[in-house]
């Protein structure tokens, strides 16, 4: 077997209740790698547009990549791929934290869940010993508890495991790892609830074996200078983690405020990463074998929210909870934080959703009473937690939510869906796209909807991070589509294959490594002969399945590849994109061009046999 | 006399003491003027920090905007500055 994993995956019936280890298939791993790779070769081989989300055949598959559980820098990652739930196309995920490292550590590539249990159960891996457990003592606990509980039942051991929203099956219930770690966008959670199974927790004692250790280690000198000499790396995102984003993207119009109506939050200054660190922050922690460490603890100590206590918020979630609900209290959006946390939600969306109902309750759409009694003005913070609540446990307005915000605006209709923020079903993030017009294409075409980090291209556009060996330089213009396409295509190289591979994002995400240098860590940990030309191939390979199962298992359309009209129709109202709306034709031609796709978003059949994926070419 | 609004962020603050400086800046200024108004006003320290070493240029990643426009994008720290415009001086940031 290659260097960097295991050899071995498990296969769990939860519906027969059996446990079964397998032999990693070789040709898998030179053609998709791991991560999301894996994930859409599974998918595509074994489900489409008649697979229920929620329903036994939808597999939910735990993934990790060659790198994670070795010293690459933040090599970390576990993945979830699945159907989604919010979005009916592709779902994929990352969380860093232990738990990914510890399933390798067990013996353990990956995990593909399928069925059904007759009763909610947790699985059990310590080394070869793999169990399925009863879990109706922890079932209606949020993640907090369950981890305190099967820590102390199984010492050691890493957690992974969805809290109350997953099991109501709320749309955007996400899998959390570590107390803190989130992953899956687009419902993980709720397919994991579909399934009965609240936990993961995994305990391992072994190796996993580098194939070129010298080699390796030669690398790991080059790249971690790279990451410890490079401002981002090396001291803004160690000093400021991601929050000091929201003066910055303010400054920029970029700071999406009061449901992406503006770009530009009057009380930002309240609720940025330099007030956090005058207030709340108490100390800042990293994930297993991360060299950046980004990540912030905060505690209230006084006032209405004294007591709240919690890993982040990070940027995405102090703009989803903040300016997004025009909320400019940050003790208030880290109670959200730590709730969302607790319940199990994606902060993102669950941000997304209050803003939009915020709005149709200004706008007149929804009356108090329709939204649980609650006086859900712009700013309100107390009926944004409230709201939140009842978001998890589907009470009142939060079981329309619960489905969505595409789902939902369907449901209330009078005109709400212009108010509904997402890209193909799932809730937009933090960046007003038409202050960043590159970002607004890559949320366009991201495989799982509207997602920032396929790239996170404001990175180069906004705050001028390029890399010489990418052919990103100069001051590029963010409000004008020239040469944005380029752009993302060039930054999502590094971004898939970090994602492939077990790495977080944030070694590639202001082009601080660039694809020689991923290549080379690929190489010496695998053994698999990689270059930054081979490595562009691969993730062109991912990123084509990954489209082709939206396209032909899933029967998405490509006019599904847009954004809301609020950026393609109103001008935006203020700051340096104002009277602009956004130019999404022009970038996507473009883009569609370089990737080999024709004018209407479908892959040349050609594309698909250059790329050794013939086997699609049956389903066109 | 113009009136510019001057916003500072991250390490910036603890020098300036406050996020939003009012300058007072005489008709045709540029971003180097009013820079070098801060300087005078806010001491060496500021200038240490925004400035790259020979002082000839800003640091590296630091960004000086016009209402939130980089000025690279315009006649960079030779832009003339209008009555009542924002300008952010802005250290590098990253995120994501
Ligand atoms: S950079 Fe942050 S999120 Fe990424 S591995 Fe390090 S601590 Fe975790």
């Amino acid at each position: 077997m290659f260097g960097g994993y295991t050899g071995t995956w498990l296969e769990i019936n939860l519906t027969e209740g059996t446990v079964e280890k397998k032999q990693l298939d070789e040709q898998m791993v030179k053609d998709f790698v791991g991560g999301g790779g894996f994930s859409a070769k599974i998918l595509w081989d074994e489900t489409d547009h008649n697979t229920d989300p929620l329903g036994e055949e939808n597999p939910l598959i735990l993934m990790t990549g060659p790198m994670t559980g070795t010293l690459a820098p933040t090599g970390n990652s576990w993945y979830v791929g699945f159907r989604s739930p919010t979005t009916g196309i592709y779902g994929e995920g990352r969380g860093g934290g232990y738990f990914g490292s510890e399933l390798k550590y067990a013996g353990y590539d990956y995990v593909v869940i399928r069925g059904k249990s007759p009763k909610p159960v947790y699985l059990h891996i310590h080394n070869d010993d793999v169990s399925l457990k009863d879990a109706g003592h922890l079932w209606g606990q949020d993640f907090f508890e369950t981890t305190h509980t099967l820590e102390k039942d199984h010492p050691k051991s890493k957690i992974l495991g969805i809290g109350p929203a997953g099991e109501n099956l709320v749309k955007s219930a996400i899998v959390m790892s570590d107390l803190y770690r989130a992953g899956g966008r687009g419902g993980a959670g709720a397919v994991m609830g579909s399934k009965n199974l609240k936990a993961v927790a995994v305990y391992g004692s072994k190796d996993v074996k580098v194939a070129d250790p010298e080699g390796f280690k030669e690398v790991l000198k080059e790249v971690n200078n790279l990451i410890y000499q490079h401002p981002a790396t090396g001291q803004l995102l160690p000093e400021y983690g991601t929050a000091s984003l929201v003066n910055g993207m303010n400054a920029f119009g970029a700071l999406p405020t009061r449901n992406h109506k503006s770009g530009t939050f009057e009380g930002a200054e309240n609720i940025s990463g330099e007030k956090m660190a005058e207030t709340i922050l108490t100390k800042t922690r990293g994930c297993f074998a991360c060299n950046i460490k980004c990540t912030r603890y905060t505690q209230v100590k006084d006032g209405e929210y004294a007591g709240v206590e919690s890993e982040g918020p990070e940027y995405e979630t102090v703009n989803a909870f903040g300016s997004r609900c025009g909320v400019d209290n940050l003790e208030a959006i880290a109670m959200a934080n730590m709730n969302a946390n607790r319940l199990g939600l994606d902060t993102i969306s669950a941000g997304t959703l209050m803003a939009f109902a915020m709005e149709l309750y200004e706008e007149g759409i929804l009356s108090k009473e329709e939204c649980n009694g609650l006086d859900l003005k712009f700013g309100n913070h107390q009926a944004m937690n409230t709201l939140l609540q009842d978001l998890a446990h589907r009470k009142g307005l939060g079981d329309i939510l619960a489905e969505g915000v595409r789902e939902a605006a369907k449901k209330i209709g009078k005109g709400s869906e212009k108010y509904a923020m997402h890209v193909k079903g799932l809730e937009l993030t933090a960046t007003e796209l038409r202050a960043a017009q590159d970002s607004g294409l890559g949320h366009a075409v991201a495989n799982r909807g509207g997602d920032h980090l396929r790239p996170w291209s404001p990175a180069f556009t906004l705050f001028g991070f390029g890399n010489e060996e990418m052919n990103l330089s100069g001051t590029p213009d963010p409000i004008i589509p020239d040469d944005k396409a380029r752009v993302v295509n060039e930054m999502e190289k590094t971004a898939i294959f970090t994602d492939l591979n077990g790495m977080c994002k944030f070694t590639v995400l202001c082009n601080t490594l660039a694809p020689s240098h991923l290549a080379k860590l690929h190489e010496t940990i695998t053994g698999i002969p990689m270059d930054a030309k081979q490595l562009k191939t691969t993730v062109e390979r991912v990123l084509t399945l990954q489209r082709a199962l939206n396209l032909y298992r899933y029967k998405m359309s490509p006019e599904e590849d847009t954004l809301p009209d609020r950026f393609l129709k109103d001008p935006a109202p203020s700051g340096p994109a104002e009277g602009k709306t956004l130019e999404l034709p022009i970038m996507l031609k473009e883009y569609y061009e370089q990737a080999g796709w024709d004018e209407k978003g479908y892959p040349l059949a050609e594309k698909y046999e250059a790329l050794g994926l013939g086997f699609v070419k049956d389903r066109m | 006399m113009m009136e510019i609004t001057v916003k500072v962020m991250g390490p910036l603050i603890k020098i300036t003491g406050e996020s939003t400086v009012l300058m007072n800046m005489p008709e045709e200024s540029t971003v180097r003027d009013l820079l070098e108004a801060l300087f005078r006003r806010f001491g060496e320290d500021l200038k240490q920090e925004v400035l790259n070493e020979e002082g000839t240029d800003l640091a590296p990643y630091y960004k000086v905007l016009i209402n939130g426009r980089n000025t690279k994008l315009m006649n960079y720290l030779e832009t003339k500055l209008k009555n009542g415009q924002i300008v952010h001086v802005m250290p590098p940031i990253a995120g994501g």
